[in-house]
């Protein structure tokens, strides 16, 4: 799975709480911080990941993921699926 | 007359500085205060409340992870008053109300908050203490007012007595055997009375106080590590993260010799792998609401019941206090009530709920505090939690009242159609609301989220053509959270 799928399914799968926020599809960017912005908290954001996890039949190592800036936004998230095996 | 007791929180605090003054009291991200320093601050702080403020008043202290928080604390309590802790990410309506009920006389705010937060609190400010004249400690009665979840008209404080916490920590600092080489974990908001363990234990041991700089409950491991935290105190959900991020391997905590759970129930699956985790600690499970001071019960694991399944239990009471079951359905289950020095003696300004809440038994002149807890005893009189009375829940340690939530959205929809619930995901619990009929929920989100704390505001609200009933016409609420537990995001 390439960068530009992985951003499809991360839309698909937030679209329900993007809306309940009030968001709209042109703003969901790279930059955009799942939980900053109040889209995610820690414990849905673990959800999420592991449910891709799950979906993509793969493990990330999720400490380290955690350790570097920028690991909740979007481009985050697709760079730990893209490289974090 | 007001006596000294010898464990109250200033005072423990004040003995440490006097053995360990050169030692690390306070150490935040990478910046570190000695004891001596603290001390220094805290003195400043209560010359300023002792000239500016009547006796043992009530003084607010907003902040969180910086100094002029747990500075403003000690000064507070050495000048002989009563702190109110204030959370910078509440809502300002939720700052208002606690500072409108407990009539604080002043606040305590870091000095790089914006001036229109000090405007906001409509009180007189300390933000600088420097040149501030030293007072020496001087006796008080309150140690601080925490406010929990109101069913009706918002927070409701309760006012904890200095002498229960002095209770409280006598028997963790005789009990446990902490050293002045410990490093203990601050993850508790200091609106949260588990904060308060954090801070008094750690400083009565002489010990460091290590607050993260960054919380994120994403890399609490790292925190444990870069620490070397050997006490750890935290709710049983983020034991519960840590271990769905993989973060509890065997060995995983070397570190950790103390580790301590509280604020909601700690499933022994969590339990047993924080132990394989944290193979040099003992492990506690810690059980009290804020009327009884912090916590009541203890139960300490043991290497012979790592098998168990279900939830660990309370335990039993801690130090001089009593805990007993009020029998209801079977002799040994019932509501948990508690009784002795840690019991508070009701709310600030609710006279109709502190007489629901405080009673005397038939048999004795004792204050109780009925818990709203469901609680079996077994024969070896140890307690075991069994649920709630009523439709209180826990979310990640904090006490909420879904009426509460339910309340704030009565302007538009009317409590006949709405109902929050709390729901249980991957050891964790939150809250949904339900509505049963169709409205636009990004508006009444928003003003949950302009009144309430995070951690009451609901994980979504879900509008439901009609609330499902069962065979006997009841309200059905498992169906209604089957609806959103299976739900992905």
């Amino acid at each position: 799975m390439n960068s530009a799928e992985l951003q499809i399914m991360l839309q698909d799968r937030l679209a329900p709480r993007m809306d309940r926020l009030g968001l709209a599809k042109h703003e969901f960017t790279n930059d955009l911080d799942l939980l900053r912005i109040g889209i995610l908290d820690s414990l849905a954001f673990v959800d999420l990941i592991t449910e891709l996890e799950t979906a993509l039949g793969m493990q990330v190592d999720l400490e380290k993921a955690f350790d570097r800036p920028g690991a909740t936004t979007i481009g985050g998230v697709i760079e730990l699926f893209l490289n974090g095996k | 007359m007001s006596t000294l007791h010898p464990f109250d929180p200033y005072n423990v605090f004040q003995a440490a500085a006097v053995k360990y003054a050169d030692r690390i009291a306070l150490r935040i991200g990478e910046r570190e205060w000695s004891y001596r320093e603290l001390e220094t601050q805290a003195a400043a702080i209560a010359g300023w409340c002792e000239r500016n403020t009547p006796t043992r008043a009530r003084i607010a202290v907003f902040g969180k992870k910086e100094l002029a928080a747990y500075a403003g604390i000690l000064g507070i309590l050495r000048s002989g008053r009563s702190y109110v802790p204030l959370h910078p990410d509440h809502p300002p309506v939720r700052w208002r109300s606690v500072l409108e009920q407990s009539g604080s006389a002043a606040c305590i705010l870091p000095s790089n908050v914006g001036s229109d937060i000090a405007e906001e609190l409509k009180i007189p400010i300390l933000s600088d203490w420097s040149n501030e004249a030293h007072v020496p400690p001087i006796l008080g009665q309150e140690a601080y007012v925490m406010f929990t979840s109101g069913s009706t008209g918002g927070p409701k404080g309760v006012p904890v007595p200095r002498n229960n916490v002095a209770a409280y920590l006598e028997h963790m600092l005789t009990r446990y055997s902490f050293i002045p080489e410990d490093r203990f974990s601050q993850l508790f908001a200091l609106t949260f009375d588990l904060s308060v363990h954090d801070l008094f234990v750690c400083w009565g041991s002489g010990a460091c106080l290590c607050v993260p700089e960054d919380d994120s409950a994403l890399r609490m491991s790292a925190y444990v590590e870069t620490n070397a935290i050997t006490s750890w105190f935290s709710v049983p959900s983020l034991a519960a993260l840590m271990r769905r991020m993989r973060s509890l391997r065997a060995g995983a905590l070397p570190s950790l010799k103390h580790s301590f759970f509280c604020g909601e129930a700690l499933s022994w699956d969590v339990a047993n792998s924080w132990r394989e985790a944290a193979s040099n600690s003992t492990v506690v499970n810690l059980y009290g609401p804020t009327e009884a001071t912090i916590a009541i019960t203890e139960f300490e694991l043991t290497s012979t019941d790592s098998q168990r399944s279900g939830t660990v239990p309370l335990g039993r009471a801690i130090g001089r206090n009593k805990a007993k079951c009020i029998p209801d359905t079977e002799p040994n289950e019932g509501e948990l009530w508690l009784s002795g020095p840690q019991v508070t003696e009701g709310y600030l300004g609710r006279s109709e709920e502190t007489a629901n809440a405080f009673k005397q038994l038939p048999e004795g002149n004792e204050l109780w505090y009925a818990t709203g807890d469901r609680v079996r005893v077994d024969r070896d009189g140890i307690f075991h939690f069994i649920g709630r009375k009523d439709d209180q829940a826990k979310v990640l340690g904090h006490r909420v009242e879904p009426a509460e939530v339910d309340g704030l959205l009565a302007p538009v929809v009317s409590p006949a159609n709405v109902l929050t619930l709390p729901f249980v995901k991957g050891d964790i619990t939150r809250l949904v609301t339900f509505i049963d009929m169709e409205l636009d929920t990004a508006p009444l989100m928003e003003h949950l989220r302009a009144n309430l704390p995070a951690y009451m505001v609901p994980e979504r609200i879900v509008c439901v053509g009609a609330f499902p009933t069962t065979a006997h016409g009841k309200l059905d609420r498992a169906t209604l959270i089957s609806m959103v537990v299976d739900e992905q995001c």
